[in-house]
């Protein structure tokens, strides 16, 4: 038999299984049913669906075939042919289809696996960060705590649990502040000078437990810039400020022991010039002119250290009154002329007319223009001109006031260190005695006043000093 | 003539307070040292005193308790502190709650520490008069 044929075969006999299918099919739905009477053949059908019990496919292809070949064992033979190639493509077909879907499950499950492998491994490096950061943040020696926006503690380290005196468990999703009370009341919350850090104080009834914590705050914002929290690390500085206190505390009391002999010896020397026992030889004043400039001198310098000691322990006390800044500095440069005339320097005054009174403490901003400008004779040289000006600023809400010198100038790596404390520049040049306070309170007094200060200078060009007071 | 002004001197340096009463002597004053608050009682009755320059710290004593006596046993006494501490806004401050007529500091120069002084007299003695 040609290919041909068998193919033609096969279709007439896929022809009459569809055939028979369908009409089985229809047998069983009322529509077929319905067909069947219409069409007369009810009683056949019925006769041979009764004559005739459930046939297997095979019997019913073969009956099939049979009435197309007319023989029998054609029939048969086409059957099992046909059969036989059938479950072969089947087969085949089932075969492939199950290499490819294992294939495809495979594939998938190769992804899902390198998938899993990548989270696996994101997951264990953000949990070896975490533990490395853990590690760190547990090791830091300054306490670090940390709060969501509603100020509840989300994280705190050993240290903070030792500089609060609270375990980590009682605090996880409270306040800072619920667990610090009767003996340990937070009595003092202030705010540093730069705004960024706070003091607190807690005050136990026991002295040895008695603390000062200095708490350094950052918000923390995501990357939309909104607030998750802030941390804030404790250091502390109990320690720190028993020193200063002591130290402020030594000062005074050292400068009040220097002053004792330093009044007495100038009260002698105001009785001897008194001519309260007559008249002394020339040559006697001139010494004691001498002993009296130097007294002064030392006067001067004890009265820094005091008044250095009184700031750094925030005593020092203005008393503000409305006053004319011109007629303060008219007075600071009248007090200096003597002084500038010995080495031919002259003072010009340049300050801006009609100024407005400024609420200040005249004292005080007296003993601020006279540093500078004592310091501007002391550094120029011989036959210069020390400028002293003063005018309104471009915003109307200070008074600027400058003392500029053409003396040696200050190198650029000094200027925004000498308003700090006991900070000198080596120069065995001028020789120009000093222990580096002047300036530190000049710094200190007009930061007092809600001003600003600031040196402009450039090495062998003069320096300018330039100070604001605010006039509200 | 009118009399002089009798002023006590209460400091615990002898070498300043000679020193102040030498000057105030020679500028009109009578004068009258001590160097403690012993027996302040008696000296201010039998010496008649009108102004005493006191110091604020007498080694022993505190000069505002020493200032409180005296303002209770004579009250019309001018008392004027003096101090080595120099210009401090809270005892200038307490100065004054306990009636004090002025407050000077020893950091002054001597001729500012005596018209200083000159002037808390005379302001305290017109306003005596005024009462009077």
């Amino acid at each position: 038999m040609s290919p041909i044929t068998v193919l033609y075969l096969i279709t007439g006999v896929l022809a009459a299984i569809i055939a028979v299918l369908l009409v089985r099919l229809a047998m069983y739905s009322g529509q077929a049913k319905l067909k069947i009477e219409k069409s007369g053949l009810k009683e056949r059908i019925d006769t041979t669906a009764a004559s005739t019990p459930e046939k297997t496919l095979s019997e019913s292809i073969s009956e099939e075939i049979k009435t197309l070949t007319g023989s029998v064992e054609r029939s048969q033979e086409a059957s099992k042919k046909f059969l036989y190639l059938v479950e072969k493509e089947v087969g085949r077909r089932v075969q492939q289809a199950s290499i490819e879907v294992g294939r495809k499950y495979e594939a998938v499950l190769e992804e899902k696996k390198k998938e899993q492998e990548v989270v696996w491994q994101k997951y264990n490096k953000a949990l070896a960060e975490k533990k490395e950061t853990e590690a760190v943040v547990h090791s830091v020696a300054e306490g670090m705590v940390v709060v969501n926006p509603k100020g509840e503690v989300i994280m705190m380290n050993p240290a903070a649990e030792r500089l609060l005196g609270i375990p980590k468990k009682n605090k996880i999703g409270k306040s800072i502040f619920d667990d610090l009370k009767d003996e340990q009341l937070i009595s003092l919350m202030k705010t540093s000078s730069d705004g960024k850090e706070k003091e607190i104080e807690m005050i136990s009834p026991n002295d040895a437990t008695k603390k000062t914590l200095r708490a350094s705050s950052a918000v923390i914002e995501d990357e939309n810039g909104t607030t998750i929290g802030m941390v804030s690390v404790l250091s502390d500085v109990t320690k720190q400020k028993e020193l200063d206190r002591m130290k402020s505390s030594f000062i005074a009391s050292v400068s009040h022991e220097l002053r004792t002999p330093l009044v007495a010896i100038s009260s002698s020397l105001s009785v001897m010039l008194s001519d309260a026992f007559g008249p002394l030889p020339a040559k006697l004043e001139e010494f004691l002119a001498i002993v009296e400039r130097n007294l002064n001198r030392l006067s001067r310098l004890i009265d820094d250290l005091l008044d250095m000691s009184k700031l750094e322990a925030g005593k020092l006390q203005l008393r503000r009154t409305p006053v004319s800044i011109e007629k303060i500095l008219a007075e600071s440069v009248e007090t200096l002329t003597g002084w500038a005339n010995t080495k031919a320097i002259k003072i010009e005054k340049r300050i801006e007319a009609n100024l407005p009174v400024a609420n200040v403490d005249p004292d005080r901003i007296t003993q601020i223009a006279t540093n500078l400008i004592s310091n501007a004779i002391k550094y120029s040289p011989q036959n210069s001109t020390v400028a002293v000006e003063a005018s309104l600023s471009k915003t109307k809400t200070e008074i600027e006031i400058r003392v500029a010198d053409s003396g040696m100038g200050i190198e650029a790596e000094h200027v925004t260190k000498i308003f700090d404390k006991f900070y000198r520049i080596e120069n065995k040049v001028t020789g120009i005695a000093g222990v580096g306070l002047g300036l530190a309170i000049v710094k200190e007094l007009v930061t007092l006043h809600g001003g600003r200060v600031w040196a402009e200078s450039e090495k062998n060009k003069g320096s300018r000093f330039i100070f604001t007071l605010p006039l509200q | 003539m009118e009399d002089k002004i009798k002023v006590l001197l209460i400091d615990d340096e002898p070498d300043f307070v000679n020193n102040i009463a030498v000057l105030l002597r020679a500028h009109g004053y009578d004068t009258i040292v001590r160097y403690d608050d012993k027996e302040i009682g008696d000296v201010l009755e039998k010496e008649n005193i009108d102004t005493v320059l006191l110091d604020v710290d007498l080694g022993g004593a505190l000069g505002f308790d020493v200032c409180k006596k005296i303002k209770q046993i004579k009250p019309e006494v001018t008392v004027i502190m003096i101090t080595g501490f120099g210009y401090d806004t809270e005892l200038v401050e307490k100065a004054r709650e306990i009636g004090c007529a002025g407050y000077i500091g020893k950091n002054m120069p001597i001729s500012q520490i005596l018209s200083n002084f000159k002037s808390f007299v005379h302001t305290a003695e017109h306003k005596k008069r005024r009462l009077s």
